[in-house]
């Protein structure tokens, strides 16, 4: 239920968020409850803000106002009261550190009008469709477990006064066969959205543990961003060196490997795992892939092509192809598909060089709303 | 939506008030109203008003109480209201020994409300007036937009705390005559 108070409650997240009023924000203090949990101790961030108030001096003595005043005498605040502590005050700006908890939903939207990114145009929305049971009204017959209890026994007491059989000192009620009522149902179409992430990373030896990083923070927030625009968003992971294998999301981004470099391999598995459990017509479909872009050899990028742009491209939404920079350099792969598929609407290219390039990365890859 | 005693908690409620009367305590009516923990929250945020202006330092007050019941640190047991009628809320899920006691107390503090010396100017119907000055500052935000309205409010906050509270016993207070007859 909608409370009175949670327009104000938006109001002040929006505040602290930096929304809106600046001028408050700049008085955003950050406490914190302490929580336990088990042993363990929780802080729990209370973003709070005071207003400036002004203040009564330590004592109704001195200061301003005390008569004539020699020149040069000096307005000095009220003495301060013994016991407020001795000491030097320390020097050097503190680390001011705002942490507001936020929903993963409230975060996609921030990222989303942060980068400015389009919404999706999803396809083929009308084409998938669920059916829900929807209670719709009230019938004289249908099954037990359906049964009216109140409307039953609202049928039964009216029959019962009408009838004059109902007596106010011994108010039973019994309902016969014709007063039970049931809930009616009827089956309504929605019309739903399905889409499915397909992370592909190259775990072959060149890809190192900061790499990985970045693939780790990249694909949190495409996903977060994904799971935001699709309601029940399905992710699949794939790992290769030169042979592919699909993976949980837990090994995906722990495994480290060795090894040489076929990307085909990943990107067999991709369209066998497409064709397999998500035909085209009804998911929106993104495979993302991460690598250094050292392939194997120049067939293998070949077959690479080849396996885009006859399987993986007319099937999916958009083919996105990250590349990360790796101690060794980058590798020649993102040229080779900027030079044979990088006119296709649907293939968005970006190289990653360090964290910092993260940002402008999602902006590559989510940009074109796709 | 508040929600009024159940059976089984107005008969207590009687019980109680008979034994309140009994120890002597005067007070004035109190009504009892049940109360969901989140909109306890509210009312206590609103510092434990059922109804207040529109102004986010309502909502940040909530924020830490609803996290402070959430995360099982905090929890209120009780809001009683210095009005004629009083007001009280309890919690929904307390349990009823909870209950009991909390309405007990309550009758404490009606009785403490009605009689005790600081609160003779206090106005018994402040909740009325709350709400007016809620539906007055609603139709400014109306009329002027929210940004002006929070504006002014946030500036009269941080004048609060030099409201004298002890003005309305002073003000209540004749002039001595002597000083009225004092040739200026």
């Amino acid at each position: 239920m909608a409370l009175r108070i949670d327009q104000d409650h938006s109001r002040f997240k929006a505040i602290v968020r930096g929304k809106i009023k600046q001028n408050l924000r700049k008085y955003v203090q950050q406490g914190e409850m302490i929580g336990k949990k088990g042993k363990d101790t929780i802080s729990i961030p209370v973003p709070f803000i005071d207003v400036p108030h002004f203040k009564y001096g330590h004592k109704e003595q001195g200061g301003v106002g005390q008569g004539e005043g020699d020149v040069g005498q000096q307005l000095a605040p009220g003495n301060v009261e013994p016991g407020d502590g001795q000491g030097k005050a320390g020097q050097g700006e503190g680390e001011h550190s705002l942490e507001v908890d936020v929903s993963l939903d409230e975060l996609a939207q921030i990222l989303g009008e942060e980068l400015q990114l389009p919404n999706i145009q999803d396809r083929g929305s009308e084409k998938i469709v669920t059916t829900k049971i929807k209670y719709t009204g009230i019938h004289t017959i249908g099954p037990e477990s359906l049964r009216h209890f109140k409307r039953t026994y609202k049928q039964a007491l009216r029959r019962q006064i009408s009838m004059g059989t109902y007596d106010p000192n011994n108010p039973v009620i019994v309902p016969l066969r014709e007063d039970r009522r049931y809930r009616t149902y009827r089956l309504e179409n929605l019309p739903e959205t399905n889409a499915v992430i397909i992370y592909m990373m190259d775990v072959s030896g060149s890809m190192g543990d900061e790499q990985k990083e970045i693939v780790r923070i990249e694909s949190f927030w495409l996903d977060t961003w994904l799971r935001h625009q699709y309601k029940g968003l399905e992710s699949r992971y794939i790992i290769h060196d030169a042979v592919a294998r699909e993976v949980d999301r837990d090994t995906f981004f722990h495994t480290r490997e060795s090894g040489g470099t076929m990307i085909s391999s990943a990107y067999k598995l991709c369209r066998d795992i497409i064709k397999a459990d998500y035909p085209a017509a009804s998911w929106n479909i993104y495979p993302f892939h991460f690598s250094d872009g050292d392939n194997w050899s120049a067939d293998d990028t070949r077959l690479c092509i080849d396996l885009l742009k006859t399987d993986i491209l007319p099937q999916v939404n958009q083919f996105a192809y990250g590349q990360v920079e790796s101690p060794y350099g980058s590798g020649q792969f993102i040229k080779d598909l900027r030079e044979h598929v990088g006119e296709s609407t649907n293939v968005a290219l970006s190289e990653i060089a360090d964290k910092d390039a993260i940002y402008s990365s999602i902006k590559d890859f989510l940009g074109k709303g796709r | 939506m508040p929600r009024s005693l159940t059976p089984r908690l107005e008969d207590l409620r009687k019980e109680i008030e008979g034994h309140a009367r009994e120890f002597g305590l005067d007070f004035f009516e109190t009504v009892f109203e049940i109360l969901s923990y989140d909109e306890l929250n509210m009312v206590a945020a609103y510092g434990g008003f059922p109804t207040r202006y529109p102004h986010w330092r309502w909502g940040m007050d909530y924020e830490q109480l609803s996290k402070g019941y959430e995360y099982g640190l905090s929890k209120i047991y009780e809001l009683v209201i210095n009005n004629d009628p009083c007001f009280a809320y309890l919690l929904e899920a307390n349990a009823e020994v909870d209950q009991k006691l909390v309405m007990a107390h309550v009758y404490g503090h009606c009785d403490f409300f009605k009689n005790n010396f600081s609160f003779r100017h206090t106005n018994r119907r402040m909740i009325d007036e709350m709400a007016n000055h809620a539906t007055r500052v609603s139709r400014w935000i109306d009329k002027l937009g929210v940004e002006r309205v929070e504006d002014f409010v946030d500036r009269c906050l941080s004048l609060e705390n030099l409201i004298d509270q002890h003005a309305p016993h002073i003000a209540a207070t004749p002039t001595p005559s002597w000083l009225k007859s004092r040739p200026s």
